[in-house]
């Protein structure tokens, strides 16, 4: 996919509307504490649990705080944390994926031998447990996140750029002396673009469900941090009379991840609409 | 059969790597984690201000004074005896615990595949068979749903439905098809969701092979060609992925078996991460591992089975 279609991608009405979806999001969070009618860590224990009303618009949890205000942060750390996330997997599976293509040979065994480990065993018990060794917290999530995920970037960076390799220009820009880091960089990266921006995107949106399930178990953002997955969790005792509290930051949740997901499968379209106009040239 | 020989030794040989890769990330796991384990053995006995010539002994008592390479030698010549330690809380054995817990979670994990595959691939075939109207559209929202929404969330969903409002269902605890309905049903959410459209996307790429316009130019009906023609073609593909999801699956029911109360490795696990109970957390890590690499094996040994292509040597289209 090059620039263009990517840009086409983003005009079909599903990406449009996720896209703009997410860019609401985004002001909110940016700019929750403006937005916020009360502060979402205030605790006030004579209102507990309180119905909605026109001071609490969403009621209050079971500390008294306000559950608007709680919610309209709620996706600051954990959408900060998988965009953080998801750039570091990037970057190292991008960097590991081009060298690992573009060189082959001895670079492409040893790279390979560890992207085989990492997608040979299960991801999720080691991201559990990484968090979980490591103690709760963004820097355990961070470090939890990027060591399992990096390995099924790169391994289609990597596949994407084998077949670069032996496109003409490759070989046009190397008759005329052009170093390998300047290949890479100026000639390599642009194309690889499309299937960037797709894994970019859909990365994004597993790495924000595993912090809001590790979060939910209590081993991620920790209270009294207002964060989506930490209302579900606090909710569970009250569930069952109180079932608002944790069916809302559940929904934002799901929205957010919808979103990414309509957006990252739109992206897909357009890369894979390319692959298939190629195919019929070659016939 | 030489090749098919040749073939599984390889894989087999493949194996082993990854399993001393495991082997080291659990053990680094324990290197990296926070606190003193002298410290922690001396508490767990009752010892709650040791002095330094007792941290020093329980150091030397746990081999904790030698290089870490020798460490890690000695370690994994126990973990290759089925040694994994002892859990710092219970005093039992790791091992022992561990396999004791797994057949909650592999019923747990068998129920999840057979409910993902039971509805995952009739509804992709379906949707295949209706591309493009509303059926599909609907499918595909559907099937979209499923994999944004996570599982604890629509864990609690479902004990809010089927236990509180309707009392179909009990909310936790492990014994019959009854308790492990809705944990399983969680569990294959994600799965069905996927083979969903990778039973319509194979469905469709077989669709337009010549043998399915013969049997439709014969005079075969739409469903008839669909499940007759189409069904044993496009399942490779699908069993391939479905196969290699229950490792995944395994390593993922954690969460539905803490919310439901299942004791299962996962909760084990997780239980043991929230009283920093080391020995347990490598343990699992080990475990987990050797049950997804086996896993894996597995699904590649029936795969060169049905297809015999691979282990001939010849492409696989």
């Amino acid at each position: 996919m090059n620039r263009t279609s990517l840009l086409d991608a983003f005009r079909s009405p599903m990406a449009a509307a996720a896209l703009s979806f997410l860019a609401v999001v985004a002001a909110i969070s940016a700019f929750a504490p403006l937005l916020a009618p009360c502060d979402p860590e205030a605790v006030d224990m004579g209102n507990r649990l309180a119905p909605f009303s026109l001071s609490h618009p969403l009621g209050t949890d079971h500390l008294g705080r306000d559950v608007l205000s709680r919610l309209l942060h709620g996706g600051r750390h954990t959408l900060l944390l998988a965009l953080a996330a998801s750039a570091a997997t990037m970057a190292i599976g991008l960097a590991l994926g081009i060298v690992s293509g573009y060189f082959g040979g001895f670079a492409d065994d040893a790279i390979q031998w560890f992207v085989q480990l990492f997608q040979g065993l299960p991801g999720l018990s080691f991201m559990l447990a990484i968090a979980g060794t490591l103690g709760p917290g963004a820097a355990s999530l961070f470090i939890a996140v990027v060591i399992t995920s990096w390995a099924d970037f790169s391994r289609i960076v990597r596949g994407e750029t084998l077949k670069l390799r032996e496109e003409h220009y490759v070989e046009a820009v190397r008759a005329m002396g052009s170093g390998h880091g300047r290949i890479m960089l100026r000639h390599l990266m642009p194309n690889l673009l499309g299937p960037i921006v797709v894994l970019f995107t859909v990365r994004i949106g597993r790495t924000m469900l595993a912090i809001a399930s590790l979060s939910f178990l209590g081993l991620g953002l920790q209270p009294p941090l207002p964060d989506w997955g930490v209302m579900v969790s606090d909710a569970r005792t009250y569930f069952r009379s109180y079932p608002h509290l944790m069916i809302l930051p559940g929904m934002c949740i799901a929205a957010v991840s919808l979103a990414i997901n309509l957006l990252g499968d739109a992206l897909r379209d357009g890369w894979d609409a390319r692959t298939e106009r190629n195919g019929e040239e070659w016939r | 059969m030489g090749s098919l020989t040749r073939y599984l030794c390889r894989r087999l040989l493949a194996a082993v790597p990854l399993l001393v890769g495991a082997t080291l990330i659990a053990f680094l796991l324990g290197v990296a984690a926070p606190g003193d384990p002298a410290r922690e053995a001396l508490g767990m006995s009752g010892v709650r201000e040791p002095t330094e010539q007792e941290l020093q002994a329980m150091r030397e008592q746990l081999g904790l004074h030698r290089p870490l390479a020798v460490q890690y030698g000695l370690w994994l010549i126990k973990a290759a005896q089925g040694d994994l330690g002892v859990s710092y809380i219970t005093k039992e054995p790791v091992a022992k615990e561990l396999l004791r817990r797994l057949p909650h979670t592999l019923a747990l994990a068998i129920g999840a595949v057979l409910i993902a595959a039971m509805t995952g691939i009739p509804l992709g075939i379906w949707m295949a068979a209706r591309r493009n109207r509303w059926e599909d559209h609907l499918g595909r929202t559907v099937a979209l749903l499923l994999v944004s929404v996570p599982g604890f969330w629509l864990a609690i969903l479902f004990i809010l439905l089927f236990s509180e409002t309707w009392g179909l269902l009990p909310t936790s605890g492990f014994g019959g098809w009854r308790e492990l309905l809705m944990p399983s049903a969680v569990l294959a959410s994600g799965t069905g969701a996927v083979l969903m459209r990778l039973s319509r996307a194979a469905m469709l790429e077989v669709m337009n092979q010549n043998y399915m316009l013969t049997a439709k130019a014969k005079g075969l009906g739409e469903l008839g060609v669909l499940i007759g023609h189409g069904l044993k073609n496009m399942l490779i593909p699908v069993v391939t992925v479905l196969g290699s999801s229950f490792g995944g699956i395994v390593g993922g029911a954690v969460i539905v078996e803490v919310i439901f109360a299942i004791p299962g490795i996962g909760r084990y696990a997780v239980e043991a991460i929230y009283r920093r109970d080391y020995p347990v957390i490598q343990g699992y890590v080990l475990f987990t591992s050797i049950v997804y690499v086996l896993f894996n094996l597995l699904v590649d040994l029936v795969y060169t089975w049905v297809q015999p292509q691979i282990r001939l040597g010849g492409a696989v289209r």
